[in-house]
C-alpha cells in the first residue's frame, strides 16, 4: 500500500459508508438498553472514528515520511486499527455514553436482541460494532477493494 | 551431428464452440521422419474432445523443409480456407491456419541453428526458449566499432505520410486494416491489449505484431542470461500480476492456496504471512514461473494467438486518412530475407519495443572491438553459461563489473558454482565507494559492505503513491532531481542473499575493488584478460588479471541504438523527456508523452499514438520497466481512449469491473 493523504481520507470515507454504515444500522437495530431503543448509538460511534480517523490519517501521513518507500505495510495498517480502536472505545465511554444518558458504571445495561438474553457488557456491544467493519475494511484494503476499483492502486487510494 | 538444425513448431489451436483451446511445442531435428500427431485418441500430441474428431484424424510433418498438414484417413477431413485438403497433404505457412471442424489451428514456427541437447520431441508450454534463428536480436557490439546501429537498410523508405490509395494498388503487398495496433509483441503490447479486452474490445479488433508468439519470451531470454532461472524469484511485487488488472488475487495469494491445496500447511501460510509483514521482515516475491505461466494462462484466456501475428518490423508511419501504417515482413523460411511484405493499418497504434539491447562499459567495449572476443568478456544479459560450467571444472577468477541486482545475482550463481568447486574468486571492481545511501526528505536508503538496498528497482511510491505524484507534477529540472535521488544502482535486501555476501568477505573468495579501469587487455600469458586499473587509495596502476569478466552494469536505454524508434524520431521530429544534469547539460532520454502516455508528435487527425514501457523513460512513472509499470500505462492509455470514445471501450464502473474480475477467476474469456 502506498497511499497519499487524500488516498486515506476517500478511502476511510468509502470504508465507512460501505462497511461502517451498514452494520451499524444492523447493531443500532439490535441494540435496546432497558426497552429504549439506542438506534442513534452506533452511528454516533462511527461518526465520532470517521472524526478522529481524519486526525489519525495526519499522524500516518507524517509517520509515511520517515519512510524509504512510503509506503504503509500491511502490518501498520493492522496494528493501528487496534490503536484506534482502544481510543475510540475509550472515547464512546467517556463521551458518548453520558451523552446519551447511558450508563458507564455499574451492571451493564445494554442488551442486544432484545429479551432473548441477559445483557451485554458494554466491551462486548463494542467489540461485535467495531470488529466486524475493522476486520472487513482491512481485508477489503488487502486485495477486494481493487476489484471495484481498479484504478485505486495508482492514485494512491484516491477516486 | 554438428550443425544440424531444429525446426521448433508451436501449435495453437481454440474451439470457441466448447471451450478447448490449447498449445504446444514440438521440436523436429532436420532430417526426422517425426509426426505431429492430432485426434481424438489420447495417444496424440494434440487431443481433441470432440466427437466428431476421428481417432487419429490429422498430423503435421516436415517435407523438405515445407510444413505440411495431412488427413490421416478421418471422416471429416481437415479443411484449409473452407477447402478440404487432398490426400498428399497441403503446405503451411509460417502463422497459417488450418481447421478441424470446429477447431482451428495455427502453426509458428522458428529455426533453431544447434539443437538443444537431448530434447527432440515434445515439449509443452515452452517459455519462447531457444534463439530464434530467423528473427535475431539486434546486438549493438558491431565489429566496425560503431555504437550507434544504423537505420535499417530499405529499398524505398515510405514518406513520412503514407497514402493508403497507393498502399492498395500494390500487388505484392499484403493489407490488413484493423482497430488497435500494439507495436512489439511483448509484454507492454500483451497488457494493453489485455487491458483492452477487459474494457470490452474483442480480440478480432486488435492486433499485435512482434518476433515472438510468447509475450514474456524476451523478458524470459534476459532472465536466464543473467542467471535468474524459473525457480528463482524476481524483484517484482505480489500484487504486480501482468496477467490481471486488478491485481487481486496477488502471486502470494496464489501460492498459498496452491500450497494449501497440496495439503501443505507451512508453505501455505508463509507467503501471506510475508506480504502481510513486509518489508518488516523479508519482501515477498513471485516465483519467475508462476509469473510466466498466469501469462500463458492469460494469455489463452484474451486470444492472444488470435491477436498476434509474427512479423519483423521495418517501418511506422502516418497514413492520410487520420490512421497508422506499421510495414512489416514475415519470412517463411530461414534463408529468405525478404517473406511477404506487409502492412496493418489502425486507427489506434501502440508502441513498446523495451530496451533495444545490450551494451558494455566503454573499456570492455573497446576490448572486445579490438580483440573480437565474446567468450571471455560478456556482458550479463548475454547468454554466458559456458563461463559457470568451465569454472566447475577446472576453477578461476572472475572480475565482477557493476552494481545492482544484476550484478548480485550473477553473484549468487558464482557462489553456488564455487559450492562444487573451492578453487574459485570473484572480484568485484567498481569506481566508488558506497558508504552513504540515497537521501530524501526525512529517510535514507540502507547502505551495507558498499552495496546499497531497496526492495524494488524504485521506492514503492514510484507507482502510485505519493512519490509518483510528484513526480508527474514536476517539472523537467525537478523530474530530474527526483529521479536521481530515487533512483540508482541498487539490490534487493534478501537475507539468503547477504549471508552469501558476508561469508565471501569473511573467507576471503569475494574482493571488493575501488579503482578506475584504463586499460582491459588478454593476458600476456596464460590466457584470460588484464585489466589495468588506479586504485582508489593509490597512484600507481594496478594490472588484475582474471580468466573472465562479467559486466553487470545492464541494457542499453538510448532511444538511437534501435533503428524503427531512431527511425521514428526523427521522421516526425519526436519530442522527448529531458534529464537536466546538475551541470545544467540536458540529455534526451525517453519519449515524451501526455498524462494518458499518447506521444503528440504522433496525433494524425482523430488517430492516436501510445507508447509504453522503457522508451518512455524519465517521464511521468520512474518504474516504467516493470511489470505494474506497464499495467499503470495501459491503464491510463485505455482510459484515455475510453474518452476519445474509441470503438469497443466500456467503462469499467465497480460492477462490471467485478463481472470482468470474476470472469477472469473462471478463466472465461472477456467477451
Amino acid at each position: 500500500m502506498t497511499p497519499t493523504f487524500l488516498g486515506r481520507i476517500h478511502t476511510r470515507l468509502l470504508l465507512v459508508l460501505v462497511i461502517g454504515l451498514p452494520w451499524s444500522l444492523v447493531i443500532g437495530f439490535l441494540l435496546r438498553e432497558n426497552d429504549r431503543q439506542l438506534f442513534g448509538l452506533p452511528l454516533i460511534v462511527l461518526g465520532v472514528f470517521l472524526f478522529v480517523g481524519i486526525v489519525w490519517d495526519v499522524i500516518y501521513i507524517a509517520i509515511q515520511q520517515l519512510r524509504w518507500d512510503r509506503d504503509w505495510p500491511y502490518a501498520f495498517q493492522f496494528l493501528i486499527g487496534i490503536t484506534e480502536g482502544l481510543l475510540l472505545y475509550w472515547l464512546t465511554i467517556r463521551f458518548v455514553f453520558p451523552s446519551l444518558m447511558i450508563e458507564t458504571a455499574g451492571d451493564p445495561s445494554l442488551t442486544l436482541f432484545g429479551d432473548l438474553t441477559s445483557n451485554q457488557p458494554r466491551e462486548v456491544v463494542f467489540l461485535l460494532h467495531y470488529l466486524p467493519i475493522f476486520l472487513l475494511s482491512f481485508g477489503a484494503v488487502f486485495g477486494p477493494l481493487r476489484v471495484f476499483l481498479p484504478q485505486w492502486r495508482y492514485k494512491g487510494g484516491q477516486f | 551431428m554438428p550443425n544440424e538444425s531444429t525446426f521448433q513448431l508451436q501449435v495453437l489451436w481454440e474451439n470457441p464452440q466448447n471451450d478447448d483451446n490449447g498449445s504446444v511445442g514440438y521440436d523436429f531435428p532436420e532430417r526426422s521422419k517425426q509426426k505431429l500427431l492430432i485426434g481424438r485418441s489420447s495417444k496424440n500430441a494434440v487431443v481433441l474432445n470432440a466427437s466428431y474428431v476421428g481417432r487419429s484424424h490429422a498430423y503435421v510433418s516436415i517435407r523438405h523443409g515445407q510444413v505440411t498438414v495431412h488427413d490421416d484417413g478421418s471422416q471429416l477431413g481437415v479443411q484449409i480456407d473452407g477447402d478440404r485438403i487432398g490426400e498428399g497433404g497441403a503446405p503451411i505457412e509460417n502463422g497459417g491456419s488450418f481447421s478441424i471442424g470446429d477447431y482451428t489451428f495455427r502453426l509458428i514456427f522458428s529455426i533453431e541453428a544447434t539443437p538443444p541437447p537431448g530434447d527432440h520431441g515434445q515439449r509443452e508450454g515452452q517459455h519462447g526458449q531457444g534463439a530464434n534463428y530467423v528473427f535475431q536480436e539486434t546486438e549493438l557490439v558491431k565489429d566496425d566499432g560503431l555504437s550507434k546501429f544504423p537505420v535499417r537498410d530499405r529499398d524505398e523508405t515510405p514518406a513520412a505520410i503514407v497514402s493508403v490509395e497507393e498502399l492498395r494498388t500494390k500487388q505484392a503487398l499484403k493489407i490488413e486494416e484493423i482497430d488497435y495496433l500494439a507495436i512489439g509483441g511483448g509484454l507492454g503490447s500483451f497488457i494493453w491489449s489485455d487491458h483492452l479486452r477487459v474494457f470490452g474490445v474483442r480480440a478480432d479488433q486488435i492486433r499485435s505484431i512482434g518476433l515472438d508468439p510468447v509475450p514474456y519470451a524476451k523478458y524470459f531470454r534476459l532472465c536466464k542470461n543473467s542467471q535468474i532461472p524459473e525457480h528463482e524469484r524476481l524483484r517484482s511485487n505480489s500484487e504486480s500480476c501482468p496477467d490481471n488488472l486488478w491485481g487481486f488475487p496477488g502471486y502470494a495469494v496464489r501460492e498459498s492456496f496452491s500450497a494449501l491445496g497440496r495439503f501443505r500447511l507451512i508453505s501455505a501460510i508463509r507467503p501471506v504471512l510475508k506480504v502481510f509483514f513486509e518489508p518488516v521482515f523479508e519482501t515477498f516475491t513471485p516465483q519467475a514461473k508462476d509469473v510466466f505461466d498466469s501469462v500463458d494462462r492469460e494469455s489463452h484466456r484474451i486470444g492472444w494467438n488470435q491477436i498476434f501475428q509474427l512479423g519483423r518490423i521495418s517501418a511506422i508511419r502516418k497514413t492520410d486518412d487520420g490512421r497508422y501504417a506499421v510495414f512489416y515482413s514475415v519470412p517463411k523460411t530461414a534463408t529468405e530475407k525478404a517473406g511477404d511484405q506487409c502492412v496493418v493499418i489502425a486507427r489506434f497504434a501502440h508502441l513498446c519495443t523495451g530496451y533495444p539491447g545490450t551494451r558494455l562499459l566503454d573499456d570492455l567495449q573497446n576490448y572486445r572491438v579490438k580483440t573480437g572476443d565474446e567468450q571471455l568478456v560478456v556482458n550479463a544479459y548475454e547468454p554466458h553459461d559456458q563461463i559457470y560450467d568451465h569454472l566447475a571444472k577446472t576453477g578461476g577468477s572472475v572480475l565482477v563489473r557493476g552494481r545492482g541486482i544484476v550484478a548480485s545475482r550473477i553473484l549468487q550463481r558464482l557462489k553456488e558454482t564455487r559450492d562444487g568447486n573451492r578453487d574459485i574468486t570473484v572480484y568485484h571492481l567498481n569506481r566508488s565507494t558506497v558508504t552513504k545511501g540515497n537521501k530524501f526528505g526525512a529517510a535514507k536508503r540502507r547502505v551495507w559492505a558498499h552495496w546499497e538496498y531497496q526492495p524494488f528497482n524504485w521506492p514503492k511510491a514510484c507507482w502510485g503513491g505519493q512519490l509518483q505524484r510528484k513526480l508527474e507534477a514536476a517539472n523537467d529540472t525537478r523530474r530530474s532531481e527526483l529521479i536521481s535521488a530515487w533512483g540508482g544502482t541498487t539490490t534487493a535486501d534478501r537475507r539468503d542473499w547477504m549471508r552469501i555476501l558476508r561469508i565471501g568477505l569473511r573467507d576471503g573468495w569475494y574482493q571488493q575493488l575501488f579503482g578506475t579501469v584504463s586499460e582491459v587487455r588478454k593476458a600476456t600469458s596464460g590466457g584470460g584478460v588484464e585489466t589495468v586499473y588506479k586504485p582508489n587509495n593509490s597512484d600507481s596502476p594496478v594490472s588484475l588479471k582474471t580468466d573472465y569478466i562479467i559486466d553487470c552494469v545492464g541494457l542499453v536505454a538510448d532511444l538511437e541504438f534501435d533503428g524503427l524508434l531512431s527511425d521514428l524520431l526523427t521522421t516526425y521530429e519526436l519530442d522527448r523527456n529531458q534529464q537536466v544534469r546538475p551541470d545544467g547539460r540536458s540529455i534526451s532520454r525517453g519519449l515524451r508523452t501526455t498524462p494518458t502516455y499518447e506521444v503528440e508528435g504522433m496525433a494524425n487527425g482523430i488517430g492516436r499514438f501510445f507508447a509504453a514501457g522503457q522508451i518512455t523513460g524519465h517521464g511521468i512513472l520512474a518504474s516504467v520497466d516493470s511489470f505494474l509499470g506497464l499495467q499503470f500505462a495501459a491503464m491510463r492509455s485505455v482510459r484515455g481512449l475510453r474518452k476519445l470514445r474509441a470503438p469497443g471501450i466500456r467503462s469499467l464502473r465497480p460492477f462490471r469491473s467485478f463481472r470482468q474480475w470474476l470472469r477472469w477467476c473462471r478463466n472465461a474469456p472477456p467477451n
